[in-house]
């Protein structure tokens, strides 16, 4: 397939929603480094030319490039190395004709797995130039996340500071693989400077393969890691709430993205009651867990669970707000199916809520 | 609390059920005890007495065999800050805590219910011939004693929804007098 044929290629909304919508889940790819290199300090193009390294091994492992898994075969151009590599791309794929008004993109390239710190940091800098020069600054419909490399909070921090008041950025991008679990004290301060600009702290798919991606060792086989990367989210959740980050952070407002959402009332529910049991445990929750989380959490609902439309209804209604679940395509790993089945599920009084309302409200749009 | 508690009820006098001797239940001790047909236990917290009833309000478990814990809270994550004047009463079956002094619990607060008892204390001596002013006089000197001393948000801590049955408790001189409701009045059903 040509780049011309992958733009003839309907765009995501195309036939199944034609009222305003917000993308919270649109990925665009580096491709190569040779993309970043005018964006790079001129000592850093030397250093990564004679040392060969081209992409961060996490990217491979999560995302791996050109896999279907990564990216659906119709936006996988033939001259390019990836796709949504470029804006132009990108338009003719997602925002036209009578795509979104507002799309929130994030450059995910894997940075977590790089253990140079100042050349991570340098990449991490020239990812939000790139991100700003060639996406945010060519299209008002378009949003960013702000990239950082989570081992160095303080250098995530500067970053933030740096970047973050750019009117483009909406939110930082935070791995669900992280280094630690993200409720931890450590981590307090970079939630706070992503609170205090406004920004939201999105956790998505992906991460350092410091450890094994599941609670109990190294799994096997791919579909192992991926069918059950919810569990990463669940324990983000729970340390979020049990460390107090909520009430560390009283402005900061969270997105978990690409994790689907039925798992989620269940864990709500497993919250509440033990925190009856040991809220002494974690004295400065002072309130049921579900109403920080009801309040200040919100997840895109794809990719969705295989359920008939009439469970996802179900499921929503377990949720207990329908102010949490957002659109997001997950371009360009889906096609689209998804947001059939979802709008499917959800009771059309609610529809303008998961496909805009809720996501101008969480990000202020 | 070992072995089962004899029926109390030979020294009543109208809803005044005399329980124990005093000194039988030392600071920092408790004592189950049976009257009208149900249990309570009677706390020892510092000299100041406190009855609640022996059922957790959330499945019924026997509340005041559970184990007193300090009260704690905390401003910020992990700024823990005890206060060791005060009590939580913990359920054995599921951990739900119960301020000693009120029965309020501390979860749930979409249905937080609040139920206080009052508390009267009189001297020995009016256990045979009764003063019911003297009593009352007592209440207001004691303050501390007084149910519903702790009755608001706690440190902004919500409510929860259950209330543990608190009945009223007094020390007659050498004795722990137990002031049940009047017949009649509106009770927990077991």
């Amino acid at each position: 397939m040509t780049q011309a044929e992958a733009t003839a290629a309907a765009n995501p909304l195309a036939d199944r929603w034609d009222g305003p919508a917000v993308d919270c889940d649109v990925q665009v790819q580096v491709g190569t480094i040779e993309t970043l290199y005018p964006y790079l300090e001129k000592g850093w193009v030397d250093w990564i030319e004679s040392t060969a390294f081209r992409v961060p091994p996490s990217l491979a492992i999560n995302y791996p490039p050109r896999a279907g898994i990564s990216m659906a075969p119709q936006w996988i151009p033939t001259d390019g190395p990836a796709a949504a590599t470029r804006y132009e791309a990108l338009r003719d794929h997602l925002l036209e004709p009578a795509g979104p008004e507002i799309a929130i993109i994030n450059p995910y390239w894997g940075l977590d797995s790089l253990r140079h710190p100042e050349l991570a940091a340098s990449l991490a800098r020239a990812i939000n130039d790139w991100l700003i020069e060639q996406f945010l600054d060519r299209d008002p419909r378009l949003r960013g996340s702000v990239t950082i490399v989570h081992h160095d909070p303080a250098e995530a921090i500067r970053e933030i500071e740096r970047v973050g008041d750019h009117p483009g950025f909406v939110q930082v991008h935070l791995p669900v693989w992280s280094q630690a679990p993200w409720g931890r004290r450590l981590w307090h301060p970079l939630f706070k400077a992503i609170a205090d600009r406004g920004l939201v702290a999105t956790i998505h798919y992906g991460g350092v393969p410091d450890g094994p991606p599941t609670a109990t060792g190294w799994p096997s086989y791919f579909i192992e890691h991926y069918a059950a990367a919810t569990q990463m989210y669940l324990i983000q959740v729970v340390s979020i709430v049990a460390e107090g980050l909520f009430e560390a952070v009283p402005n900061l407002r969270i997105t978990l993205n690409d994790c689907g959402f039925i798992w989620l009332p269940g864990l709500i529910w497993r919250l509440d009651k033990d925190w009856k049991g040991l809220r002494r445990d974690i004295p400065w929750v002072q309130r049921p867990p579900s109403e920080a989380i009801r309040q200040r959490l919100c997840v895109t609902a794809l990719p969705l669970d295989d359920a008939p439309p009439e469970e996802i209804a179900r499921a929503i209604d377990w949720l207990g707000s329908e102010a949490m679940v957002l659109y997001g395509s997950g371009y360009p790993r889906a096609k689209g199916e998804g947001l059939t089945a979802l709008l499917d599920g959800v009771p059309e009084a609610m529809q303008s809520k998961v496909m805009s309302e809720n996501a101008r409200r969480h990000f202020n749009l | 609390m070992s072995g089962p508690q004899p029926e109390v009820g030979s020294s009543t006098r109208g809803n005044r059920y005399v329980v124990a001797r005093a000194a039988d239940i030392p600071p920092g001790e408790r004592r189950i005890v049976r009257a009208r047909g149900r249990t309570y236990g009677i706390f020892n917290l510092d000299g100041r007495f406190h009855a609640l009833l022996n059922r957790c309000p959330h499945q019924g478990a026997q509340l005041c065999k559970g184990p007193l814990q300090t009260f704690v809270e905390a401003d910020a994550p992990g700024r823990l800050r005890f206060d060791d004047s005060r009590w939580f009463l913990q359920c054995p079956w599921h951990g739900w805590e119960f301020d000693i002094e009120t029965g309020q619990s501390y979860a749930d607060p979409a249905r937080t219910r609040v139920r206080n008892y009052p508390v009267d204390i009189e001297p020995g001596a009016e256990l045979a011939g009764g003063d019911d002013r003297r009593g009352a006089d007592q209440t207001q000197q004691e303050p501390l004693v007084a149910g519903g001393v702790h009755n608001t948000v706690v440190s902004g801590r919500s409510k929860g929804p259950y209330t543990a049955e608190t009945v009223s408790v007094s020390v007659e001189a050498d004795y722990v007098v137990l002031i049940l409701p009047d017949r009649g009045s509106k009770e927990t059903p077991i």
